[in-house]
């Protein structure tokens, strides 16, 4: 009952929480872009962060480029085609690139289902019963409380 | 004289390494026991080399003994006193230098605690390991990375460290905590190479190692936050985190390392994952390397790639060595480490290890591949491309989620088995709190899915390790703070507060850049910034152009230009208003030409950044009281709740709340020999 309760509240507050996103101002939309490209002469930085000139100027077209109504992809793509790929700090969702993305979600994928195949495996194992040779286990360790892997 | 007096030092560690390899390499081989106790001497001779090697460099630094290369490319007369001492750290001769003392310490710490014990293969063999780790990075000091080479010419000054290394003063422990995290991963990977060279694979070496693995966990925790935290104070783009190369060598022995801390309870509960277990701190340590010769070899840029060096190769063969040795003594030692152990049901605290284990595997693997894959295409087909921060936000993000998701349920889970009554019964309040947390953050206007589900997320996680710390103290008193389970809910509590924090800085933040003339106010998000003029300090070691910047009507703050007489450009130095809500955070980008002009500065207002910080101070809390022995119990109390055999899992006492010891451990060792 309490968690039903709850369960209603967390799905209302995450509706109106995702409703209200409103319009985020032109800086904003310009820093989203810039976060996603590579600053062309300082080493590991986007241009989002870097102060440097090149950096600055690309900040400043993007800016245009949003105002002339090109959308965030293809505003990525120029750069991409005129700075070559190494630009685009997201890497491409197709060809060679695309591997980046696909094969953790392969790997976890293939992990989850070892997992459970594990539980399943132990589960048809379990009998539940103490054989003798158990029991023997545990009066010897019982008699001899100090041994190895006692943890004192 | 300083560096001949440096070069003896290298040359006495190297060579006692060596000898002490040898001296327990012969004694274990011929099972020459009273042999083993004389490796003492060779420790000794280590560490009197480190020390030695180590005084002579600082020695040199503070003469300005600029006949040695290191001193007169990287000191200079003009800096002050503490980033002179610092200076040592701020490059990569004498970073490996700092590797090699740590390392020494580690040698000399570990000798001491088992000193009584010396006789025990187990030892010997850690200690071996730990001696061929010492004489590889010696080694390198007297090759590649030598730091007492001299110079012929001797110049009048030098150019001083890298200006952002000489201008905070978090330089002076940021490097060394991550060291002793890094470095003290050493000892538990050297005893479980020793127990699997000896056989002895049952879980005394995890026992006996549980400290050190702690406190090189909890040390490395406290460096990687407070390399975050200079990075914030330092380098003037707002952020704390960017994912760059050097952060992910960092970060990636602290996965494995994480994700081993929890996995061995599970061994030592219940025998199971040893193989796992092994392998795990094999990665830890190999990654350590790995990134050690990522960052140091000039392979990736980053910030932090201060010199190309042909230290490259040397490392990444050790790396490559330690790997296959692993392999293989994991391989051999195959048939020994097969554990009989089963866990009856996923919805217990052992599946909910098993599953942090997957996350943090996952994680560590999304790292590691964004990490190195320019590497692989550029030398597969030939062409660059990069992998920047949005890739690695994003492929983290559910990761995490999941894991805050774990870190609320987990501790509520009983051993062996849970039943949804008593789930239920122990989350609801929890549950109840995270869905406040929510509620809240909704009413204040915070908005975006994740961003939501990690603050309702953090909330649940955080109310369940308090709970566990409230009905712990309730139960013992001020022990119930105490010991690895009441400590790292501490623990939790802190990871709770840095991923709420972080979601919440990174979704949230403002940033402007105003062009202000003198007196002109600006507003950004809820604040307004006044600028009020210019002023220029100039002392021994910089010319410091500061923009003096009122916030809120209140404070004023002084973000600068600096320039220092070697650099060539000049460097930002950003002034911060910390608050518990948000952070005012100022750069100047641009002084004004003439003392009228405009000054261009930029201004990033974020939320809860300041809780970053308290959440690392938590962790490392936490690590301390986690390490401190938590109450004893005799060996023949009972480790589990009595099981009734019909019905539901009994709940009346909450017995999953018990402190335990790892008493049951001692069942498995029937099977070692």
């Amino acid at each position: 009952m309490h968690w039903l309760v709850l369960g209603f509240i967390v799905i209302g507050a995450l509706i109106i929480g995702t409703r209200s996103t409103g319009p985020s101002s032109q800086e904003d939309k310009v820093q989203a872009i810039a976060r996603t490209i590579k600053c062309p002469e300082c080493e590991g930085q986007s241009v989002a962060t870097s102060g440097s000139a090149s950096s600055k100027a690309i900040r400043v077209d993007i800016g245009a480029r949003l105002r002339r109504g090109q959308s965030a992809d293809e505003i990525r793509d120029y750069y991409a085609a005129h700075y070559g790929e190494a630009i685009l700090l997201t890497p491409a969702r197709s060809g060679a690139a695309s591997l980046v993305w696909i094969i953790p979600v392969v790997a976890i994928v293939i992990a989850i289902a070892a997992l459970a195949a594990a539980f399943v495996r132990w589960r048809s194992a379990a009998d539940g019963h103490a054989t003798d040779e158990d029991r023997a286990l545990v009066a010897a360790a019982l008699a001899d409380p100090h041994g190895e892997g006692s943890g004192r | 004289m300083n560096a001949a007096l440096g070069r003896g030092g290298v040359i006495l560690a190297f060579i006692s390494a060596l000898g002490g390899v040898g001296l327990l390499g012969y004694a274990l081989l011929t099972k020459q026991r009273a042999l083993l106790t004389q490796v003492t001497r060779f420790v000794g001779f280590v560490a009197a080399g480190a020390v030695l090697a180590f005084a002579a460099m600082e020695r040199g630094l503070i003469t300005r003994d600029f006949s040695m290369q290191y001193v007169a490319e990287h000191g200079s007369t003009r800096t002050p006193a503490l980033y002179n001492f610092t200076t040592l750290w701020s490059a990569l001769e004498g970073s490996i230098l700092l590797w090699g003392l740590i390392l020494a310490g580690y040698l000399v710490a570990v000798t001491a605690k088992f000193r009584r014990r010396l006789t025990d293969p187990l030892v010997g063999w850690a200690l071996l390991v730990m001696l061929v780790v010492a004489a590889f990075f010696f080694g390198l000091m007297l090759g590649p990375a030598n730091p007492f080479r001299t110079l012929s010419t001797v110049p009048l000054d030098g150019p001083g460290p890298n200006p952002l290394l000489q201008n905070h003063i978090l330089v002076a422990f940021h490097p060394p905590m991550l060291y002793l995290g890094f470095v003290g991963f050493t000892v538990p990977f050297a005893f479980a190479i020793a127990a699997l060279a000896t056989g002895r694979v049952g879980e005394g070496w995890l026992v006996e190692t549980r400290r050190w693995t702690l406190f090189a966990w909890g040390f490395l925790s406290v460096g990687i936050v407070l390399g975050a935290w200079w990075s914030y104070e330092v380098l003037g783009w707002g952020g704390y985190w960017m994912w760059d190369p050097v952060e992910n060598a960092s970060f990636l022995p602290w996965l494995t390392g994480t994700a081993y801390i929890h996995s061995v309870m599970v061994q030592e509960r219940r025998g199971m994952l040893r193989v796992w277990n092994l392998s795990l701190l094999c990665a830890t340590f190999s990654l350590t390397i790995l990134g050690t010769f990522l960052t140091r070899s000039g392979v990736l840029d980053s910030v932090h790639a201060f010199s190309d060096s042909t230290i490259g190769p040397l490392l990444l063969g050790f790396f490559g060595l330690v790997v296959l040795v692993s392999v293989g003594l994991i391989g051999w030692r195959g048939d020994r480490l097969r554990a009989p152990g089963r866990i009856d049901s996923p919805l217990s605290r052992e599946g909910a290890f098993l599953a942090n284990n997957l996350l943090f595997a996952a994680f560590a693997f999304v790292v590691l591949l964004g990490t190195v894959f320019p590497l692989i295409v550029e030398a597969i087909r030939g062409d660059q491309l990069s992998v920047g921060e949005p890739y690695f936000n994003r492929m983290t993000m559910p990761i995490g989620l999941a894991l805050l998701f774990l870190m609320a349920v987990a501790p509520a889970l009983p051993w062996r088995k849970a039943s949804t009554e008593t789930l239920s019964k122990r989350l609801i309040w929890p549950a109840s709190i995270g869905t406040a947390v929510l509620v809240f953050a909704v009413a204040v206007g915070a908005s975006g899915l994740p961003t939501l589900v990690a603050f309702g997320l953090g909330g649940f996680a955080g109310a369940a390790a308090l709970r566990q710390v409230v009905l712990a103290t309730r139960r013992q008193g001020w022990r119930g703070l105490v010991g690895r389970t009441n400590g790292g809910m501490i623990v939790h509590l802190g990871i709770v507060l840095i991923a709420v924090a972080f979601a919440a800085s990174s979704s949230y933040a403002h940033q402007r850049e105003l062009v202000l003339a003198p007196g002109e106010t600006a507003r950004v998000g809820t604040h307004s910034v006044t600028y009020l003029g210019m002023r220029t300090i100039v002392d021994s070691a910089k010319t410091a152009r500061e923009a003096r910047i009122r916030i809120d009507g209140g404070q004023v703050y002084a973000p600068s230009l600096q320039r220092f007489p070697e650099g060539t450009s000049e460097v930002g130095r950003p002034s911060v208003q910390s608050g518990l809500v948000d952070d005012v955070y100022l750069a100047l980008v641009e002084a004004p030409a003439n003392p009228g002009g405009q000054a261009r500065v930029r201004v990033i207002v974020q939320p809860l950044v300041l809780w970053l910080w308290v959440g690392g101070g938590l962790i490392a809390v936490g690590s301390m009281l986690a390490a401190f022995p938590g109450r004893r119990r005799r060996g023949t109390e009972p480790v589990s709740a009595p099981v009734t055999v019909a019905g539901p899992a009994p709940t009346p006492a909450a017995p999953d709340e018990v402190v335990r010891e790892p008493v049951g451990s001692s069942l498995r060792t029937a099977t070692d020999p």
